[in-house]
């Protein structure tokens, strides 16, 4: 087992580490122009939530590194700043009052969570005339879409609830109409069982029982209790909405407890760090946690070559060698490139690429005068932009997601495959 | 540990068990009462203040804003749980890991639109395996949007008193161990001196006190503390050295008196010496005369009395030293000296001496008595006195002339069967007056008659009741006489009176003589 101390501790670490290189860089860093264009982001790099963190940043800066390689934007390049929050509010806050403050950065990208997002929304509100807005956050909760919040968001990725509807209403259409949900005890699992509930509404239905768990549960807990409670309603599937390391372990645990019906999970969960755990869980034990599974996506499946984005994010992503951001320290345990992938391809980091494509396309839009005031009316015009999905990304002063299709897989032979059928569920 | 030690610590063990269960008691109530007031203040203001900020989100149905909003009052001290109900009665947000409890569903369950209490409620519920709560809900616009629940967790309240008291029970535990060990050291001040006195004492128990020295010793080991201390102790232990001096003496003086007591016994035994070896002592003394029988027995007191008997033919007078007895007159004597020991053993000889050396045939009893008298009356400055029986028997006709010197009058007992007292009458007993006058009786013996002489050993012998013996008993004793020999008749007399006294101490001599004449 790997040493995962309390999160608040590497991340005070990492505060204070931070908070020095800041002081050591601002006054280099403080100028804007110069020929750099500075974005922040604050996601977890440490912590039982890490993969995703580093996962989008480095699908973002294999996408950044080639723009800067080729030039950067109107002759400026990008330079993303990261800081550590390990997936905690307080640290969130933090980070964006350093960027914004310190830093002086340009605008903030791909924050990751829900819970973290949630509480990062005031802040924006409260810098409103410095005009600093939040791009696609790396969660599909509702305030960062809704009033008054979304005046400072753009998101890229579709909603819990779409995700959620979409995988309620295919459950339903294949008569599964009993669902519970396995949910983390925060804003991210409230977000997802919104949906659910929601969705589920639509057909006349309810949440036939519900589940929770605390953020920062790793997965060598045990998660029996939440498989007890969810089993004693004999569910016909169960959405769990929750990060990595938990959802594997409830996954091992409902398979344990007998629990075989459907499990699906969203985006946020790390498809691909839940699948290690579980293959790695079902090497030590002998038994395969990996069926019945469903995954809902926001992305198309990385190894789906038909599509544009999808070669052109393996081409980078083959050429680029992953790293962390220089503002964590590495070398330390919990803070390090997940070095049992099979390889380093994933929709997390997927997401991150097309993050970064699409906010470069921005960025250019924008022209090179930089203008704060004019990023919102930019981006908001932008409008049937192929990023190379086949889904064309359109913003409005009504709309602030840029896509809304949902993508569902399933796990077979140990990597993630687009669900074709849905009656593969149906037994 | 001395035993002073063991009970101070039984009793300051109840003392301070006293004190940690008061203070216990006492601050648990404290606690638990402050705690229990402030967690009802601060579940109703924080129940107020999300129920006041969270009607639009309410409105809007933004759960994960709900959510978040909650989430941060879960960091404060107490706050178990939030839970908020939509105006359907559905929960939208709740803080429950890993399920709601089934109490919390139930409660949220009857707060519907139908419901409507504007007022706060605060309930105290208790939860299967999830712990004890103060449930306060608060209405949102008044019951319109919704309820906010929230939990104060009571288990707080009660791990807070468990802590305190634990810390109070360390301290109450210090100060017992402090106290201990100050009282040890007190005690042991007060008690070593008091273990010493109580040793000495037990060796003092344990000593045969014979030896002074031993007993000194003991005191000379104490006399350190009677001197040093002043207070009670050391009284006591002034006490002791003064108790044991006076042990001492007392034993110095006690082994005088018995050494001195030896000495005066040594001197009884001296006058019983001179007792016995004055008086003869050899029976029958007169083997080849077979006119008469005579027996005699002393038993000496343990004080010596100056009892005496005698009986004597007379020896030849002048030159003829080697001629035989006169053996023709007998004469007998019994008497008493008043007083004991020496002085009256001497008194004793010299009498019996004098009445060998008066007594003839020439003479009276009477006139004896008379000679011997004044000489014992002269001189006689311890005005010691005896009383005396003397009489004379003529062998061969049994004539039998007597007299007594105020001496209990002896008994005749006939051949017949019948007893009969001599006459009394003769004069004062010898040594008061040198001119007192004594008249001699007479009888005649006839065979068989025994003559029985006594002191008042006999007669006076007490029982255990201080009964005496008695005249009458003596008298009553010898008519049912059933032998007929003089050494018959004093051994059944001597028997009677030893079985009367049973264990009493003899006071007095004992002095019997038995004559009895053969001749027909």
């Amino acid at each position: 087992m790997r040493y995962r101390p309390d999160y608040m501790k590497p991340a005070l670490r990492i505060i204070s580490v931070i908070y020095i290189i800041c002081i050591l860089f601002s006054i280099s860093s403080r100028a804007q122009d110069h020929g750099k264009i500075l974005i922040g982001m604050s996601a977890p790099f440490s912590g039982p939530s890490r993969d995703l963190g580093i996962e989008l940043y480095n699908g973002m800066t294999a996408y950044l590194d080639y723009v800067n390689k080729n030039g950067g934007v109107n002759g400026k390049k990008i330079e993303l700043i990261a800081y550590d929050d390990g997936y905690n509010p307080l640290p969130a806050i933090n980070n964006t009052l350093k960027l914004i403050d310190q830093d002086n950065v340009f605008l903030l990208v791909s924050y990751v969570g829900t819970p973290t997002v949630t509480r990062v929304l005031p802040v924006l509100k409260i810098y409103e005339d410095k005009d600093v807005f939040l791009f696609f956050p790396f969660t599909g909760a509702e305030p960062q879409r809704q009033a008054p919040y979304k005046d400072y968001v753009f998101n890229l990725r579709p909603s819990y609830i779409q995700e959620t509807a979409g995988l309620v209403n295919n459950l339903v259409k294949i008569k599964k109409p009993n669902i519970a949900v396995f949910y983390q005890a925060d804003a991210y699992g409230r977000s997802g069982w919104d949906g659910v509930r929601r969705a589920l509404d639509k057909h006349g239905l309810d949440i036939v029982a519900e589940a929770t768990y605390h953020r920062g549960a790793e997965f060598d807990s045990s998660f029996s209790e939440q498989v007890d409670i969810i089993k004693r309603a004999e569910p016909d599937a169960v959405i769990s909405i929750g990060a990595y390391e938990a959802s594997a372990g409830f996954v091992r645990d409902a398979r344990e407890g007998g629990l075989d019906v459907p499990i699906a999970n969203v985006s946020f969960v790390g498809s691909e760090s839940m699948l290690e755990l579980l293959l790695q869980a079902g090497q030590e034990n002998s038994k395969d946690y990996t069926q019945n599974l469903i995954n809902s996506e926001v992305v198309p499946n990385y190894l789906d070559s038909s599509i544009p984005a999808v070669m052109e994010y393996r081409d980078l992503m083959a050429e680029y060698s992953p790293r962390m951001p220089d503002t964590v320290e590495t070398g330390n345990a919990h803070a390090h490139i997940s070095e049992n992938k099979k390889d380093k391809y994933g929709f997390v980091s997927f997401e991150g690429f097309l993050n970064a494509k699409l906010l470069v396309e921005a960025l250019n839009r924008l022209g090179g005068e930089l203008d704060k005031d004019k990023i919102k009316r930019t981006v908001e015009n932008i409008s049937d932009y192929d990023i190379g999905l086949g889904e064309y990304v359109s913003f409005s002063a009504n709309n602030n997601q840029g896509l809304s299709r949902v993508y569902y897989n399933t796990a077979e032979n140990g990597r993630y495959v687009p669900i074709k059928n849905w009656s593969i569920f149906e037994k | 540990m001395s035993r002073l030690f063991k009970k101070t610590l039984i009793i300051m063990i109840i003392l301070f068990g006293i004190v940690a269960t008061a203070t216990s008691a006492l601050s648990g109530w404290n606690i638990y009462k402050g705690l229990s007031d402030e967690f009802e203040a601060k579940g109703s203001s924080i129940a107020l203040s999300i129920s006041d900020s969270s009607v639009d989100m309410l409105i809007n149905s933004e759960p994960a804003t709900l959510q978040s909003v909650i989430d941060q009052y879960l960091n404060i001290l107490g706050v178990a749980y939030i839970v908020i109900v939509d105006s359907t009665g559905d929960i939208v947000s709740h803080t429950f890991v890993p399920g709601i409890p089934d109490g919390v569903a139930a409660l949220s369950e009857r707060l519907d639109s139908k419901y409507l209490n504007s007022n706060r409620e605060i309930l105290p519920l208790t939860y299967d395996n999830v712990g004890d709560f103060l449930n306060i809900t608060s209405p949102v616009l008044g019951g319109v949007a919704g309820y906010v629940m929230v939990g104060m967790d009571r288990g707080i309240i009660k791990s807070q008193i468990i802590s305190i008291v634990l810390k109070q029970q360390v301290l109450v535990f210090v100060l017992f161990i402090l106290t201990i060990a100050l009282s040890y050291l007190l005690i042991g001040r007060i008690s070593s001196p008091l273990n010493t006195l109580a040793d000495n004492a037990s060796k003092l128990a344990q000593s045969d006190l014979s030896d002074i020295s031993d007993i000194d010793k003991l005191s000379a080991e104490i006399e350190p503390i009677a001197q040093s201390s002043k207070d009670e102790i050391g009284d006591l232990a002034r006490s002791f050295v003064h108790m044991e001096r006076r042990l001492s003496e007392s034993i110095r003086n006690l082994t005088e008196t018995v050494a001195a007591k030896e000495r005066i016994e040594g001197e009884l035994n001296v006058a019983r010496e001179i007792q016995l070896s004055i008086l003869p002592q050899k029976f029958p003394p007169f083997p080849h005369v077979k006119e008469i029988d005579i027996d005699a027995k002393i038993v000496p007191a343990k004080e010596v009395g100056g009892d005496l008997y005698d009986f004597f033919f007379l020896e030849p007078e002048g030159d003829n030293a080697i001629a035989e007895l006169i053996e023709d007159k007998l004469f007998i004597v019994i008497g008493d000296v008043s007083g004991k020991g020496v002085p009256a053993a001497l008194f004793m000889a010299v009498t019996k001496t004098l009445i060998k050396a008066t007594a003839s045939t020439e003479l009276s009893p009477g006139q004896v008595l008379e000679r011997v008298n004044k000489e014992l009356a002269k001189d006689n400055d311890a005005c010691m006195f005896v009383t005396l029986f003397f009489g004379m028997l003529d062998i061969h006709t049994g004539q039998f002339t007597y007299c007594s010197a105020g001496h209990n009058p002896p008994y005749l007992l006939s051949q017949d069967g019948s007893v009969e007292m001599l006459d009394k009458k003769g004069g004062m007993c010898l040594g008061v007056m040198d001119d007192a006058e004594y008249v001699s009786s007479a009888l005649t013996l006839k065979k068989g008659d025994i003559l029985f002489l006594y002191t008042d050993g006999v007669t006076e012998a007490m029982d255990g009741d201080n009964n005496q013996y008695s005249d009458e008993r003596l008298d009553e004793l010898l008519k049912n006489r059933a032998v007929s020999d003089t050494e018959g008749i004093i051994n059944y007399v001597f028997e009677d009176v030893q079985k009367f006294s049973g264990d009493t101490p003899q006071s007095d001599d004992i002095t019997m003589l038995a004559l009895r004449y053969n001749k027909s």
